[in-house]
């Protein structure tokens, strides 16, 4: 069988296009994919209120002192974490108990990747569900993972990101 | 023939030989049969890690005084009224109180945004705060550190120069 040359030509036409295909896609891949990227605190904060919130039964704890033009929050979780991927669902335990005096909001991260993240939540309140991020869904495998737990404080007046910020280690299993 | 009646005297012989057993969860009753006893067993629960922390923080002001020349004098040859630049602060304490089941280990991490400005804390940036098992609520393990910056700023930098990031671990 001989290859004329108008089929070498073909040949070579369509090796080189997959060759531009597999640089292209390497490249895409490297330098330009959306991975997550670092999380960035955001220069306006979450404004609604965090829709899973609950009242915190029993929680008649006295407003703590903080010192005048400071801020004072209770940070409460459990260190397990629980991501369901065929609900959608996180389930966790914050509490933001009625002695703060910050609202907050958390997020639940492994790395850089933002797994779950509330609204404000109120003093007084606290989440046992969070809804899964897309992006969390799409890169999670069923296991264990390391994870942190992330509180930001804001003013509940000026709804002014709090200078000082809380971050704490969870253990995160992931079940279909 | 023989045979049948030899068999019939054996398995007579074997029936009426008596066995005593000594076994675990069985008791004998008067009529000399057992009784199995069996149980089940349930699990106990051990507490789960409650991380319960109180964080409380002034108003985390500091002022940077530039420094000053002042002004030359000849008859000493002595700049007089100069100044090193400083920092002063207010409200740069931080308090953590525990009212976890466990003992925890704060760390305070401080992230510039303006890069001329640093910032150190007291105790290394790291208290090691006992359990709050066995304590009453208002005498929990509690400790402070207090920030304090330096380096340099402008006025184009003055500002919002930084946040503090307290990592919450069990010890």
């Amino acid at each position: 069988m001989t290859i004329t040359k108008t089929q070498l030509a073909i040949i070579i036409t369509v090796l080189a296009l997959v060759l531009i295909a597999s640089v292209a896609t390497t490249v895409w891949v490297v330098f330009f994919r959306d991975d997550g990227g670092t999380p960035i605190t955001p220069d306006y904060p979450p404004q609604g209120t965090e829709q899973n919130q609950k009242p915190l039964e029993g929680d008649d704890s006295d407003k703590m002192e903080s010192p005048e033009g400071g801020g004072a929050i209770n940070v409460t979780y459990q260190t397990s974490v629980k991501v369901d991927l065929s609900e959608n669902k996180v389930t966790l335990l914050y509490a933001n108990p009625q002695a703060s005096n910050q609202n907050v909001a958390i997020l639940i991260m492994i790395g850089d990747l933002v797994v779950a993240k509330s609204d404000l939540i109120t003093p007084g309140h606290g989440v046992d569900t969070l809804t899964l991020e897309k992006q969390a869904k799409e890169r999670l495998m069923v296991g264990g993972y390391d994870g942190e737990l992330v509180v930001r404080a804001y003013d509940p007046e000026t709804n002014e990101k709090a200078m000082v910020d809380a971050k704490g280690k969870v253990k995160i299993t992931i079940v279909e | 023939m023989k045979r049948i009646l030899f068999l019939a005297f054996v398995i007579t012989l074997m029936m009426s030989i008596s066995v005593t057993v000594f076994a675990e969860n069985s008791v004998t009753s008067d009529s000399g049969t057992t009784i199995d006893i069996s149980a089940t067993f349930k699990a106990g629960s051990t507490a789960e890690d409650v991380i319960s922390v109180d964080i409380a923080w002034g108003a985390m002001e500091f002022e940077f005084s530039e420094g000053v020349d002042g002004v030359w004098d000849p008859s000493t040859h002595q700049y007089m009224g100069a100044a090193e630049s400083s920092w002063s602060a207010s409200g740069n304490e931080i308090t953590v109180t525990n009212h976890s089941n466990v003992a925890i280990k704060a760390t305070f991490t401080y992230t510039g945004e303006v890069e001329t400005v640093y910032g150190t804390f007291t105790n290394d940036g790291v208290l090691a705060l006992a359990t709050a098992v066995g304590t009453a609520r208002d005498a929990a393990p509690s400790d402070s550190v207090a920030l304090t910056l330096g380096g340099s700023l402008t006025a184009d930098t003055a500002g919002k120069v930084g946040t503090v990031t307290i990592t919450i671990a069990k010890q």
